[in-house]
């Protein structure tokens, strides 16, 4: 059986590759022309400033991007199995971060085990909060669910300010942080930090891909993420799907947290401004885009580290003006982002 | 008389309140192919929606003697009742080998790769696009797709809603060729919603007649053809 239907079914596959094409080529014209900006803004930078400073700003931004990727990812998982964005997303990694300092303050132990350790309970959280305050509402109802993450958003500063106060605590780094610790490439510095950081963010990156492509639950996930109504079909429990969602989300926010904690300071807010580049990571690389949540958030780091670094005028408290900016610019001119297909969909 | 696979009894359904279907009883045997046949709007899809719990009813559906209303779709699901909806169902984002393991998500035996490879031996078409994205293939590849990975459940009941629909005729004809066979090699039991009824009702052994969410004709698919009213409505004869 089937013969017939082999050799008669090729008919409307002219269309559909002729649309792929097209998709492929608007994508690659979008990403182009964020790069020849890019590239055009480094050549002024080098001829302004000399090749030495503009490496430095460079490796600040990779470094940066890839945490604003990582924070990035926890918003996209969550988008993909619901729809919607968790604003919650920053305070719940900035609890994460406490737990993981107060587990470091109790028993001594590595920091890394510590931050495993941070990264599991805050995946049962992630599972009991969907649980608890998301699944009683209505999954279509996504104005309601956002309300509710708004209030937990609130929520969980004030509570963190309520156990650990409102006064700024360092968290120490997994990696040597001396001076010292650092290679120099044409007298710009790459610190063991930046290096240990980029490499446990392409780590968990290729974990989670596993866990999407190769476990049953990542591809009930993928499922789900597709399709809602078939995935029911298929048999898939969606509120177990979209709960495991929530729990790999707030296990990826909390790693996040923690490597970018040692650069900043943890306070109950201190995420908040994170929270802002991984939404402008994740606009750009088109919120349903595991991969370009991670290119957008390079190309966050990039920009908000050369804008604030080179313009004169805006100093580095204004690279949120500079986030918001890439949001709003993503919104008018490519809604679907960089790799997105959402939007492009509907078109 | 043993009791049938599918046993549906006083079924009501509801889509916001309203009743969309007024009482239904229909019973469905092991490897038997049952039509469903009706206007547009006379309830046929509901009828498949509510033995899948997709919409809300009253009255009581049984599988293999179980009382399955009221029980959640993935339940039901597991059990062993698959269905194809209109539109194929497939998953458009993911490839096509992704799609076939996607239908065994819920099992949990060691026969999914196997199964696979059968599939493929069956639909040459499909294994030359496994890497390809559902959503890239044609329609007639997507409606195979879509029966190969409804059977990956390995069920006992498929549900098969208006699979002609966007199809060319000489692909239906292939189509409910795979539909018989399947029905006869592998004793799966079929339901079929379907407004090719000459093509439907050579393939089932018998067939019920809805309008406007009552049932209100149950006959063998011999005496469905002859009957005059049938031939006027839906034989075009």
């Amino acid at each position: 059986m089937g013969t017939v239907l082999s050799q008669a079914v090729s008919g409307g596959q002219a269309d559909l590759d002729v649309v792929a094409a097209r998709r492929r080529r608007a994508r690659l014209r979008a990403v182009l022309v964020v790069i020849v900006l890019l590239a055009a803004f480094s050549v002024w930078a080098v001829i302004d400033g000399g090749a030495q400073l503009y490496l430095q700003r460079f490796f600040d931004g990779i470094t940066n991007g890839l945490l604003y990727g990582l924070a990035a990812l926890s918003l996209v998982i969550v988008f993909k199995a619901t729809g919607i964005i968790n604003f919650a997303q920053g305070p719940m990694a900035m609890l994460g971060c406490y737990l993981a300092l107060t587990v470091l303050e109790m028993w001594p132990m590595p920091v890394l085990l510590a931050i495993v350790i941070a990264m599991v309970v805050s995946g049962l959280g992630g599972a009991v909060l969907e649980r608890v305050l998301i699944r009683p509402f209505d999954p279509d109802n996504h104005m309601a669910i956002i309300i509710v993450t708004l209030a937990l958003f609130l929520g969980f500063n004030a509570l963190a300010a309520l156990v650990w106060g409102f006064r700024p605590l360092s968290f120490p780094s997994p990696f040597p942080q001396g001076t010292a610790d650092a290679i120099e490439i044409a007298g710009a510095r790459l610190s063991y930090q930046a290096i240990g950081t980029a490499l446990l963010v392409v780590g968990a990156v290729v974990v989670l891909e596993l866990v999407l492509n190769r476990t049953r639950l990542g591809l009930s996930f993928r499922c789900v993420a597709n399709d809602v109504a078939n995935s029911r079909l298929l048999g898939i429990d969606i509120g177990r799907t979209v709960q495991f969602s929530w729990a790999l989300a707030a296990a990826v926010g909390t790693l996040g947290a923690c490597l970018i904690a040692p650069s900043t300071y943890v306070d109950p807010g201190f995420m908040n401004k994170i929270l802002v580049y991984a939404f402008a990571a994740a606009t750009l690389g088109g919120l349903d885009s595991i991969r370009g949540a991670l290119a957008g958030g390079l190309l966050t780091g990039l920009s908000v580290s050369l804008v604030t670094g080179y313009l004169p005028g805006v100093g580095s408290e204004l690279g949120l003006v500079v986030g918001f900016a890439m949001i709003i610019a993503v919104l008018q001119f490519k809604p679907a982002g960089l790799f997105g297909n959402r939007a492009m969909e509907r078109v | 008389m043993t009791e049938p696979l599918l046993r549906m009894s006083g079924v009501r359904a509801y889509y916001d309140g309203v009743e969309a279907l007024h009482g239904i009883d229909i019973t469905v045997d092991t490897g038997e192919v049952v039509v469903v046949l009706g206007a547009n709007g006379a309830g046929k899809t509901t009828t498949l929606r509510s033995i899948c719990q997709l919409t809300t009813t009253t009255g009581e559906i049984r599988f293999d003697g179980d009382l399955i209303s009221g029980a959640s779709t993935s339940s039901i699901v597991r059990r062993g009742i698959a269905m194809v909806p209109q539109g194929r169902g497939t998953l458009g984002d993911l490839s096509v080998e992704d799609n076939l393991l996607a239908g065994a998500v819920t099992r949990r035996d060691k026969g999914v790769a196997g199964d696979i490879a059968s599939w493929y031996e069956t639909f040459p078409r499909l294994a030359q696009r496994r890497h390809q994205t559902a959503g890239s293939l044609s329609g007639g590849e997507q409606q195979m797709l879509a029966i190969a990975r409804a059977l990956m459940l390995r069920p006992r009941l498929l549900l098969m809603d208006e699979p002609s629909l966007g199809l060319a005729p000489v692909i239906v004809r292939d189509l409910f060729d795979v539909l018989a066979r399947i029905n006869r090699e592998r004793g799966v039991a079929i339901v079929l919603v379907e407004q090719n009824a000459v093509l439907a009702l050579d393939i089932a052994q018998r067939g019920y007649v809805l309008e406007a969410g009552n049932l209100v004709l149950s006959a063998s698919a011999d005496q469905l053809r002859q009957d005059d009213a049938v031939r006027l409505a839906y034989l075009g004869n």
